[in-house]
């Protein structure tokens, strides 16, 4: 995705609006159905996120950070409050430490982003090797947006195992997402 | 500022799932910039997108669509 697009949307180009919306807006809309959003919410979810992204833009272009990458954690993060919110469970964040509000300098560069998305078949592939067990947590993690001490709880397991399980599998997915994607963590 | 101990906390930080404390100190590294948690957030923050991302899309009907553009180029 080319990033001067979104500088072209935040200037008022409405056919770089629409671009961004074809390509971007069914991924979207399929991560927040992940979530449990319905069809009914779609037209909220979408006009929310993309006012977001024209008046965000600037800001995170001025890292150099990918506006694709924003947008996606951007739906995650709403989703999870949504969802948390509705199971009466405390914030994920409290907002003001709500890291897409604290700073933008953590977000990836688009050059990582694409990368990404051209080796997910490798990817993919990487992330069936982890253990079920493994697996378990982070999908409850990943997808139920559920802290360590929630999911522990959820699958009467001592806290200390479940925390062991999420960085055992987190550091195997690191290490080998640094193989593939090559060189970009470089120089730490 | 001593950052190592948190090598295995990013990605659980960028998804919600630690707790008060933990959140709380990689918080604080983040709004002191702290380059070297910047950096590994960063790399965090790649992990995260890929498993967060489906590949799988929706089809986004051509109404919603003009709906959803037309109130934006209002604003
Ligand atoms: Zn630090």
């Amino acid at each position: 995705m080319h990033e001067d697009l979104f500088a072209r949307a935040e200037a008022g180009d409405e056919p770089a609006l629409d671009e961004i919306f074809d390509r971007l807006a069914p991924r979207l809309l399929a991560l927040s159905a992940r979530f449990g959003s319905t069809p009914a919410d779609d037209e909220q979810i979408l006009g929310d996120l993309f006012y977001g992204l024209l008046k965000e833009s600037r800001r995170f272009r001025r890292h150099g950070g990918s506006a694709t990458a924003w947008l996606a954690f951007a739906v995650r993060t709403g989703r999870i409050e949504k969802r948390r919110a509705a199971a009466h469970l405390p914030r994920a964040w409290p907002p003001r430490q709500n890291p897409l509000r604290i700073s933008l300098a953590w977000l990836p560069r688009p050059s990582d982003i694409a990368r990404i998305d051209e080796r997910r078949d490798l990817l993919n592939k990487v992330l069936r090797h982890l253990p079920k067990p493994q697996m378990q947590v982070l999908e409850m993690a990943v997808f139920d947006g559920l802290t360590e001490s929630e999911i522990a709880e959820k699958l009467k397991q001592p806290l200390g195992m479940v925390a062991a399980e999420l960085r055992a599998a987190f550091r195997f997915l690191r290490h080998r997402m640094s193989a593939i994607l090559g060189t970009w963590n470089a120089g730490i | 500022m001593e950052c190592r101990h948190l090598d295995d906390l990013y990605e659980l930080y960028l998804l919600g799932a630690l707790g008060v404390s933990e959140r709380s100190e990689i918080h604080e590294h983040l709004r002191a910039d702290c380059p070297y948690c910047t950096e590994r957030l960063r790399q965090a923050a790649l992990t995260v997108y890929f498993l967060a991302l489906p590949d799988r899309k929706v089809r986004v009907p051509q109404p919603l669509k003009a709906q959803v553009l037309r109130r934006l180029i209002k604003k």
